[in-house]
């Protein structure tokens, strides 16, 4: 908390002008049941209906400032699209309060206003209307509009004759043809072809830079922390983590495999036996994964520096110990391993407690979840003392644009030119 | 209450689209299109004039045919009747509006409401048109006429919004409203006048005359005849009477609807 708090502090002192969001305390409760739309025989009879409250929102506070991109991640049925209907007003929290200084735009819902007999055209107007736009303005905006969509050809065909792809072009044009001060994204990202994903990308990125707040929500870790700056992590309602995107995002990912790991451990009994296993004379007391700072880490771009610490410990005196560490991919492919009888310099005995370091300066993996393997055990291997099979895990979410397969492998290519001559 | 009714004028650039939507889609799509809008009151007048002024004969003491005064009632019948099916499906029917986008849940009741009251106005046309082709012949006292518009546009919205609103939380509405409206059409002088109940009915179902009477929407739909076919203004108490439960149900029922709208979007 105090951590969170010098941040919160932080960025207060950074923005004089204060938050164009703010989120206090809010609370929004649902009542869930098993029909929607009571009849009138239960409300007057009072019959009992089989109800429970769930708070979709948990006394959540966060601050969004001029300018920001946050990102809101989280699991299903975690509050994400709640939390963006209380910014958008159309819903209103229990209790806590939203204050929101400036203009909204929801990309919540694409076409919302579209009616399926009307032109493209005529659907123009009124999705534009419904999102805020005076009637004027969609006249002026009206051609970058349709030509954004692409749709040129067929604005006056009827909406009902266009492909799905078509209707949701031209509804995202419309809805960031609005001009906000705030717009909320919940991943309408699934829209049009590839190159028509990047036009929206670029067009979100515009926002960016002409300096609109953004409040982005997905699932894709990927896209948030391509997109935001900020985030913040909701868990059943309740504010894990707040700050920058990368913090948050490491926080949660990490959070997520724990929790992986805590729900297979739940699930099955042995699950630490099949793991882990050894004579136990000496054990693997932690595991720590880490990039160039002494915080742990969990996602790691290709090329970045890739640490792991291994802490052991032997009560009784052991022989010529050597610790493996291996990397698998999550499908199971070895990627690769070594151990410590390498290093120039081994012990021949060991008790007691002590560390070892396993350093890559440049990782070479690409993109995709890697797990980690370690081993305490002796040189001849005739005696494994504790193993850790692919038990911490890892993701490298950046790799080199083009490269595909498990690792980069350093190269160059010659001849392009030659084979011409 | 008045910043709810302040929004509304807000927000009138979107009341217009939605209207204006509203009406042209009403009919898209089929081969007459905007002339439904006449064939419906005729057709319907075609077929309550068979019934009730060939079969049933219908007495009335004015010089203008039964069907001229069916369908001055009618045709305000029918902006009432529509305006309540209309909104009591108006929140529940734009679900995806009102859990994806904000902006005022009033108007959605009021786009209803108006774009069935252009309807009427619609229907005033082809009755003038009657009204001139059966040689009734027209009166100052038509002057009147809009404020008995508004009273009754304020009556019609304020059932609106009742019944809008108190749909989300009970889909009954809905399916019930049809039968009453139906009940509702019996007890107005729609298909026969006023003296015609009071002579028959007042010895033997005196309650059915009470009743009448205190059906706010017989002063409405008297208050046209009188205008339109005889020629005289409206009954002023009747009328009063009609106008006080109007603007009563409306200011009840606005600020009911306003209290609920945030809730709307957790039950639609």
């Amino acid at each position: 908390m105090g951590a969170e708090g010098q941040f919160q502090q932080k960025t207060a002192e950074r923005f004089a002008k204060g938050p164009v969001v703010e989120v206090v305390d809010v609370v929004k409760q649902y009542k869930v049941r098993h029909e929607k739309g009571r009849t009138l025989k239960e409300a007057f009879l009072r019959q009992r209906i089989y109800q429970e409250t769930i708070n979709a929102l948990d006394h959540v506070s966060f601050d969004i400032h001029p300018g920001k991109t946050l990102g809101v991640i989280g699991r299903n049925g975690s509050g994400k699209s709640t939390l963006l209907k209380l910014i958008a007003g159309t819903s209103r929290p229990t209790s806590g309060e939203v204050k929101v200084n400036g203009r909204v735009s929801a990309l919540l819902e694409l076409g919302a206003g579209f009616h399926p007999d009307f032109s493209g055209r005529e659907n123009v107007f009124l999705d534009g209307a419904i999102m805020g736009l005076s009637r004027r303005t969609v006249e002026e905006r009206f051609d970058e509009i349709v030509a954004f969509a692409e749709m040129e050809e067929f604005i006056d065909a009827p909406a009902k004759t266009y492909s799905s792809g078509m209707y949701m072009r031209l509804a995202f044009s419309v809805a960031v043809s609005v001009d906000p001060d705030i717009i909320l994204i919940d991943e309408v990202f699934a829209v049009g072809d590839e190159s028509f994903q990047r036009k929206c990308l670029e067009r979100i990125d515009q926002f960016k830079s002409d300096g609109k707040t953004i409040v982005f929500v997905s699932h894709s870790l990927d896209a948030i922390r391509g997109l935001c700056d900020q985030a913040v992590w909701l868990d059943k309602g309740a504010l894990r983590a707040q700050g920058g995107v990368d913090k948050v995002t490491d926080y949660y990912l990490w959070a997520v495999n724990e929790g992986d790991e805590k729900r297979l451990s739940a699930d099955e009994g042995t699950q630490e036996d099949q793991q882990r296993w050894g004579t136990r004379r000496g054990e693997v007391i932690e595991v720590g994964l880490f990039g160039d700072t002494e915080a742990h880490k969990h996602i790691f771009d290709t090329g970045e520096s890739f640490r792991v610490r291994v802490g052991y410990r032997s009560s009784e005196e052991i022989e010529e110990p050597v610790i493996g560490l291996a990397i698998y991919r999550s499908d199971g492919v070895l990627c690769y391993g070594c151990n410590t009888s390498e290093m120039d310099r081994t012990p021949d005995k060991f008790r007691g407690e002590d560390e070892v370091w396993f350093e890559i300066d440049d990782l070479s993996l690409l993109p995709g979840d890697y797990q980690v393997s370690v081993a305490f055990h002796n040189l001849e291997q005739t005696e494994t003392y504790d193993h850790h099979d692919r038990k911490y895990r890892f993701k490298v979410m950046n790799g080199p644009k083009i490269e595909i397969g498990l690792c980069h492998l350093s190269h160059t290519w010659r001849g392009w030119q030659s084979g011409e001559e | 209450m008045y910043s709810d009714l302040k929004q509304l004028a807000e927000y009138r650039e979107l009341l217009r689209t939605l209207v204006s939507k509203d009406i042209r889609s009403r009919y898209k799509g089929s081969v007459l299109g905007f002339a439904w809008n006449f064939a419906i009151p005729v057709l319907q007048l075609l077929v309550f004039w068979l019934l009730f002024g060939i079969i049933v004969k219908v007495k009335l003491e004015g010089s203008y045919p039964y069907a001229v005064f069916l369908f001055t009632g009618l045709l305000p019948w029918n902006f009432l009747a529509n305006s309540i099916i209309g909104g009591s499906v108006s929140i529940v029917g734009n679900a995806n509006l009102v859990k994806k986008i904000y902006f005022p849940l009033q108007i959605l009741p009021a786009t209803t409401v108006i774009s069935q009251f252009i309807s009427l106005l619609l229907g005033m046309i082809v009755l003038a048109g009657v009204i001139l082709v059966f040689g009734i012949g027209l009166s100052g006292y038509l002057l009147l006429l809009p404020i008995v518009f508004l009273v009754q546009l304020i009556f019609a919205a304020g059932l609106a919004y009742l019944f809008g609103c108190a749909n989300v939380f009970f889909r009954d509405v809905q399916h019930i409203l049809g039968i009453i409206v139906m009940a509702w059409m019996y007890v107005t002088p729609v298909l026969y006048p006023m003296s015609q109940v009071a002579d028959r009915t007042v010895d033997k179902y005196p309650w059915a005359t009470t009743l009448m009477h205190l059906n706010p929407m017989t002063g409405i739909i008297t208050a046209y005849q009188q205008i339109i076919l005889d020629h005289q203004p409206p009954d002023w108490p009747w009328f009063g009477y009609s106008t006080i439960i109007a603007v009563v149900l409306f200011v009840a029922s606005f600020s009911m609807f306003n209290h609920f709208k945030f809730r709307f979007e957790e039950e639609v």
